[in-house]
């Protein structure tokens, strides 16, 4: 993958995601949890945005409704251009497939899978040539430096090379936004570090990722940082 | 994309596929010598008879064929009539029933007799000597287990009569036949001890000779039933078209004669091949009613093994499925994955299924066929196209219906909450 390629989301001003008193109630044996309360924030093109928080501040449930996996209790959430409340599950799923890529903390690979395979299943249900969906997967997996170990299964793999394997996998349908959720929470500090520079490596390169972690040097990367508490951004600071 | 993931999940766990595959190979070679069994009796008969070639068979009024020793009066005058019909070919009177045989010297065992004229091709295959030969009263055609009782074979002498006098040991009225050839009949029972003779020999035999009494009637159509035309005809007695007219390839041939002559002639029985398969299904419902209970148990069986083994997988992978569909795959794409690891499973168990149920059809029907009251040439499992077709059909339907839980499973599930709990444990 070249700079000229993830910068095809060239910077512009329409912001990517638009949230605005985004809120998200569960029940739980009859109580109501607030888990997000009147969230608003907007991620533009190319910017590099942190979310840090306590655990259960509400960091993961705001990336999955920025991811469109879960669909807000109220306010307003425009993914894209598009009203995110609009849209069926048939269109939120196309939106995740084109627009979105994720990285979560535990690299959920598939083990039976090789490298290779796992980083093709979003291209083949994008229906890819094959040629093309090859080529591609190539391309990302030597971007993150595991262009000689395309055929290895993730048990043959090192957490830090797993979770390039799901770097690569949220990368190879060229994303606009990536969304990581505690991308190095299951890795070594040295391997933290790793993948901590990959990501960076990709904002330089023009990806916009909004990242949520517990990691203060991690978080230092991002361009802007926004800090969590009960359900509210507190702060948000570039 | 479904199949290449589906196959990859199944041999995540290869044990417990490979055990699923196994359970399933098995209950579903149960199901295949079900559906063997539940027609194997009627197709075997149709083999038989598409072998002997004749499409209408006339009884005594109530009867199937030889199924008891009961006549119906004026036979050839009937037989005449039949083949006068244009759509006939040729008819074979026959005239059959219990006797007794002997050699000279020795005491004499119960017997069966066929009385029929050539062509014999009807009722029995010569495989040693020579037939039977028209005008030749003397000859005698008798089967391996006459002339192992008898001890007895080519170009010896066969004592028979209709009675045995038991007070005085000896045979009323015997006649003495020369042994001419050693026969398979296609419809002797295992432990029957049979010979044939001429028709009209065969009616004196059995003091039928006054009545003109004739047990069956087997009647060949012309190779165009329906065209009217009575050219190249043959009749009772005429064997120059001797053999088979045609194949009794289509069951459904024959069945207007039959309702014609059961019209025409109120004290006999006629049946085409198939309303003799039908009669014979009729009376053999219990092997109907056998199959189709271990064959719904087998399928029951499949469905459980499939649903469990499928759902099991399913529950332990739900994480991995909010995965796939965070990363974009369609709702509907997980669910033809179920279906596709459910069907798989089948497929896989397809081999196990055909090849043992194939062998343990074998080794029932060498079990089965040794009882005394059924004629050799009959098997009880038979294979045919219909009996892999249904099993098939079964077996993938079984598989489908067990993928409607896991798949409703998958279908219900919420991404984000599944992740969370990926996540939390």
């Amino acid at each position: 993958m070249t700079s000229a390629q993830t910068q095809n989301h060239a910077t512009t001003d329409t912001p990517l995601v638009v949230a605005r008193e985004l809120a998200k109630d569960y029940h739980l044996d009859g109580f109501a949890i607030h888990a997000l309360r009147a969230v608003t924030m907007q991620v533009r093109s190319s910017e590099f945005v942190s979310i840090m928080g306590p655990s259960g501040c509400g960091k993961s449930t705001l990336l999955h409704l920025l991811g469109a996996v879960d669909v807000p209790s109220s306010g307003e959430l425009v993914l894209f251009g598009r009203d995110a409340a609009r849209l069926n599950d048939a269109e939120r799923t196309e939106l995740r497939l084109r627009h979105l890529g994720f990285i979560f903390q535990r690299f959920f690979l598939l083990p039976m899978l090789s490298a290779q395979e796992n980083v093709e299943l979003p291209l083949m249900e994008a229906n890819v040539p094959r040629d093309e969906r090859e080529a591609r997967v190539r391309e990302v997996l030597h971007y993150v430096g595991l262009g000689e170990r395309m055929r290895h299964k993730p048990g043959q793999l090192s957490g830090g090379e797993q979770q390039r394997v799901a770097i690569a996998r949220a990368l190879v349908n060229r994303p606009k936004l990536l969304l990581a959720d505690e991308p190095t929470g299951e890795l070594d500090e040295a391997t933290g570090r790793q993948i901590a520079a990959l990501l960076e490596r990709l904002h330089e390169d023009g990806m916009s990722i909004v990242m949520v972690t517990h990691n203060p040097e991690l978080a230092a990367r991002a361009t802007r940082r926004l800090h969590m508490r009960d359900g509210r951004i507190q702060e948000d600071a570039s | 994309m479904v199949r290449f993931l589906a196959l990859r999940g199944l041999f995540r766990h290869p044990a417990r596929t490979l055990l699923g595959v196994l359970g399933v190979g098995v209950a579903g070679a149960l199901l295949f010598d079900m559906q063997m069994l539940s027609r194997g009796l009627q197709a075997s008969l149709h083999d038989i008879l598409r072998e002997v070639g004749y499409e209408v068979r006339v009884t005594p009024r109530g009867t199937l064929p030889f199924d008891t020793d009961a006549t119906f009066a004026d036979g050839h005058r009937i037989a005449e009539a039949i083949a006068a019909h244009p759509d006939v070919d040729h008819v074979a009177p026959v005239v059959g029933g219990a006797v007794y045989a002997s050699r000279a010297g020795q005491p004499p065992v119960a017997a069966f007799v066929y009385g029929m004229d050539p062509p014999t091709a009807a009722l029995w295959r010569v495989l040693d000597g020579d037939d039977l030969a028209t005008g030749d009263s003397t000859r005698a055609v008798i089967s391996g287990a006459l002339a192992e009782a008898l001890g007895i074979g080519v170009g010896d002498t066969l004592i028979a009569a209709g009675e045995f006098v038991a007070q005085l040991g000896v045979l009323r009225s015997p006649r003495t036949y020369r042994v001419a050839g050693i026969a398979e009949f296609h419809f002797d029972l295992r432990s029957q001890r049979t010979f044939a003779i001429g028709t009209r020999e065969a009616q004196r035999l059995r003091g039928e000779a006054e009545r003109d009494g004739l047990s069956l009637i087997a009647i060949a159509l012309t190779s165009a039933p329906s065209a009217r035309s009575t050219e190249g005809r043959s009749g009772v007695g005429d064997h120059e078209s001797a053999g088979r007219a045609r194949d009794a390839g289509d069951p459904d041939d024959g069945q207007a004669l039959a309702g014609w002559i059961r019209d025409t002639f109120p004290e006999v029985e006629a049946y085409s091949v198939r309303e003799a398969l039908n009669a014979v299904q009729g009376q053999l419902s219990y092997f109907n009613v056998f199959s189709l209970v271990l064959g719904t148990v087998s399928m029951v069986v499949c469905v459980l093994l499939v649903g469990t083994i499928v759902a099991l997988s399913i529950g332990e992978r739900l994480g991995e499925m909010a995965i796939l569909r965070a990363i974009g795959l369609r709702r509907r794409r997980l669910v033809g994955l179920v279906f596709a690891e459910s069907v798989l499973l089948v497929v896989l168990s397809l081999p196990i299924a055909f090849g043992v149920g194939h062998l343990i059809a074998l080794w029932l029907d060498s079990i089965l066929t040794r009882a005394p009251s059924i004629p050799m040439d009959m098997s009880f499992f038979v294979f045919t196209q219909r009996a892999v077709v249904r099993t098939l059909v079964l077996l993938f339907a079984a598989g489908a219906v067990a993928g409607l839980y896991p798949a409703y499973l998958v279908s219900r599930m919420r991404i984000a909450p599944t992740l969370h709990r990926e996540v939390v444990g």
